[in-house]
């Protein structure tokens, strides 16, 4: 399993960001390196890709307000 | 090494220039940086893609294409921003190479203001209520609006480590702001979306300028950034 982790270091501050889509459904087959989801923070958006192959697990949905370093899906 | 675009390019309509941001975003990934200097032919309003999501996006999206505003998803956060004649972009690309999206941001406004202050024009970074696509990176000119500003990041493709940023901002040059303004205030109120505050809390690059000062802001932007590359 591998978990799929909000960035730490990318903006300062404590400030929270909110998952703005899920590009791949629950139980899809994923890619290494495929974009599979953006979250926003201060008018940024992130790109979150794939950190391995493999099956998708969502932890957290879409409009999901999570902090630096929370983990929001896993790939199995 | 930095490929700058001097002269303001321009673009039949506003997806061609995001378009050409997604290139310019797209060469950063393998290492580039760039900056375009850009504006739409035919006016549009353009908001995150995940403004797609919204109940009523369609039907509100066409509404403001039968007005004159067409709608365009765009890849950076905030919220709806008007673009055509008189509305300058400024993108800037290249790895983040340990930057944050706050010192990124503050790159971009130290540029415009640079660039502002040879058309005469002090600026400073700041919050606004009440304007368009409101964030702590607006660029405000006596308590009003001038600019706004939003971001992408994406992480380098394997195996290179760290973030590639397109900054964007949008800088109102010159253009009667009531029309963009109220087209914006019409979509936000099919999607129940607080209303701006209309032209009073923003104003122009030509509202604002001293007499005498000869250069457009493009090339006034142009010369900013060749004196920070």
């Amino acid at each position: 399993m591998t978990a799929i982790t909000i960035p730490t270091d990318l903006w300062e501050g404590d400030d929270e960001t909110v998952i703005t889509s899920w590009f791949a459904s629950e139980g899809a087959s994923v890619s290494e390196g495929a974009l599979i989801a953006e979250i926003m923070t201060a008018k940024t958006q992130y790109e979150i890709r794939a950190p391995a192959s493999g099956r998708l697990h969502i932890l957290h949905d879409v409009d999901a307000v999570v902090a630096k370093g929370a983990v929001i899906g896993e790939v199995t | 090494m930095l490929d700058v675009a001097t002269a303001l390019r321009r673009f039949a309509s506003a997806a061609e220039g995001i378009d050409a941001e997604r290139g310019l975003l797209q060469a950063a990934r393998a290492g580039g940086r760039g900056a375009l200097i850009w504006m739409a032919d035919r006016p549009a309003l353009v908001a995150p893609s995940a403004f797609s999501r919204l109940p009523g996006f369609e039907r509100s999206s066409a509404m403001s294409a039968a007005r004159g505003w067409p709608f365009h998803l765009r890849p950076t956060g905030g919220g709806v921003t008007p673009q055509g004649p008189g509305i300058v972009n400024l993108a800037l690309t290249g790895p983040a190479d340990g930057l944050t999206t706050d010192a990124a941001y503050r790159g971009l406004c130290d540029i415009i203001s640079a660039a502002l202050v040879e058309l005469g024009i002090a600026s400073e970074p700041g919050p606004l209520a009440g304007s368009f696509c409101d964030g702590e990176w607006n660029l405000l000119c006596g308590g009003r609006k001038i600019a706004g500003t939003a971001q992408r990041w994406a992480p380098r493709p394997s195996p290179n480590r760290g973030w590639v940023f397109l900054a964007h901002a949008a800088i109102l040059d010159e253009v009667p702001l009531a029309a963009p303004l109220a087209a914006i205030d019409a979509l936000h109120c099919e999607l129940n979306l607080p209303v701006t505050s209309g032209p009073s809390a923003h104003t122009t690059v030509a509202l604002e300028r001293e007499a005498g000062r000869g250069a457009s802001l493009g090339e006034a932007l142009a010369g900013a950034i060749s004196g920070t590359a």
